[in-house]
């Protein structure tokens, strides 16, 4: 048998790496995008995709006039000086049909462990006696939102189901290698997702 | 074949100095980590950040993308000092009706700031379009100089950004101050946001660096 010498064995090897790299890269939407789970009719909806570039308000609304909910939830921290997202999507929403009474806007902490922002979300449903939440994500925001809430709210007694807008999808795929915000988008969901497999249990040396 | 007794013992005696000796190296390798990468990777958190003493100049640019709005706070305490006439806020047109610029505007407002003397910059969706944007204004006014404020990790990046720009305006750099909740360069791979922080600013200069997505 031929012996492979320990150079080629290092460029093999290296050579299989990059490749290894180089397919993951190519695959980040695929692997951070899962499908939408399947649709049933729940307690309330929990619209956490208010923000630039996202058409998830139609799709709220067109959930929202399917009946799958009674209740609709906007939610976001702020993102500049007691400037809240989701106070506009509720407003957005209201002028477009759902009644007023229907609809909330959350004000969510900036959370620096996502665990507290779970078990506030988690209390929320309780106090409104909720056990069953469709959660609208952003599409890179789908699989974290599963993988961070879904057992803690199972344990609660609350089941959830998470889906993103169509059309916030098939935009975040077009040509996303080529743009900026693409790029930085998916590249910042991986690392919120590692960020929440290694600081798991939110432990901080001050 | 049989060796002789002495080969054998001299055999050992090297396989044990050679144990001893790889173990003495890998007890030195992994203590020399221990001792020196805690302080290596808060140098290289630290090096992200560009401090100059305050000068007079033209503007005070708080370059957007801050929720904590710690930017326009900072750059609003260094327009009422009198460092500059006149501040510049930035932003982006979050959702239809919501511009973060407007809101910034109106916050510095709050602090003290003269509404006449406050300009919003629009559409800066990242620190390159930021520079352009912000580069063109000061040579359409014929301002010569700034002093830009914005996160700490953000302004080593941000000021090779601009000087990248307009080799000939002169750009001071006066950070916001390290601190909780935003962002401490002091061990801060223990600490979530932190080294989540560090870790996109690290990626955002390579990205810079090499002239990659805009």
């Amino acid at each position: 048998m031929a012996v492979i010498s320990y150079q080629k064995r290092a460029l093999i090897l290296i050579t299989g790496a990059a490749l290894l790299m180089a397919v993951c890269i190519f695959a980040l939407p695929d692997l951070m995008i899962p499908d939408s789970d399947k649709l049933h009719r729940v307690d309330a909806i929990f619209h956490l995709s208010v923000g630039t570039r996202s058409k998830a308000d139609d799709y709220v609304l067109d959930l929202f006039q399917q009946e799958y909910a009674e209740q609709v939830v906007c939610l976001s921290s702020q993102i500049s000086h007691e400037l809240y997202p989701s106070d506009f999507a509720r407003l957005n929403l209201i002028t477009r049909g759902i009644p007023e009474e229907r609809i909330n806007s959350l004000h969510l902490a900036i959370y620096e462990c996502p665990v507290e922002l779970v078990d506030f979300l988690a209390r929320y449903c309780l106090d409104h006696k909720w056990d069953s939440i469709l959660i609208v994500t952003s599409p890179e925001g789908n699989r974290r939102g599963r993988q961070l809430m879904r057992d803690d709210f199972k344990q609660r007694g609350i089941e959830l189901n998470f889906t993103h807008a169509p059309e916030d999808e098939l935009e975040l795929r077009r040509d996303w290698w080529r743009t900026h915000w693409k790029i930085q988008r998916l590249i910042g969901a991986v690392s919120d997702l590692l960020l929440d497999i290694y600081f798991g249990d939110c432990r901080q040396d001050s | 074949m049989n060796q002789a007794p002495g080969n054998n013992g001299h055999r050992m005696k090297l396989v044990t100095s050679r144990l001893i000796i790889g173990v003495l190296v890998a007890l030195l390798t992994i203590s020399s980590i221990r001792v020196c990468l805690p302080p290596l990777l808060s140098v290289i958190a630290g090096s992200l950040i560009r401090s100059e003493p305050a000068v007079q100049s033209d503007l005070i640019i708080a370059l957007g993308g801050d929720r904590y709005c710690l930017r326009e706070k900072r750059a609003a305490e260094l327009y009422l000092q009198g460092f500059a006439p006149r501040m510049v806020v930035s932003g982006v047109q979050y959702i239809p009706g919501i511009h973060t610029g407007d809101w910034a505007r109106n916050y510095v407002v709050e602090l003290g700031v003269k509404i006449d003397d406050v300009i919003v910059l629009r559409e800066t969706w990242n620190t390159r379009e930021e520079a352009k944007r912000l580069t063109a204004m000061m040579r359409e006014n014929g301002w010569k100089s700034a002093i830009v404020v914005t996160s700490p990790y953000h302004s080593r990046r941000a000021l090779f950004t601009l000087e990248k720009a307009a080799p000939e305006l002169r750009f001071t750099s006066i950070p916001v101050e390290p601190q909780h909740p935003e962002w401490r360069p002091t061990r801060w791979w223990t600490r979530r946001n932190d080294a989540g922080m560090t870790v996109r600013e690290i990626l955002a200069w390579v990205n810079t660096l090499l002239s990659g997505w805009e």
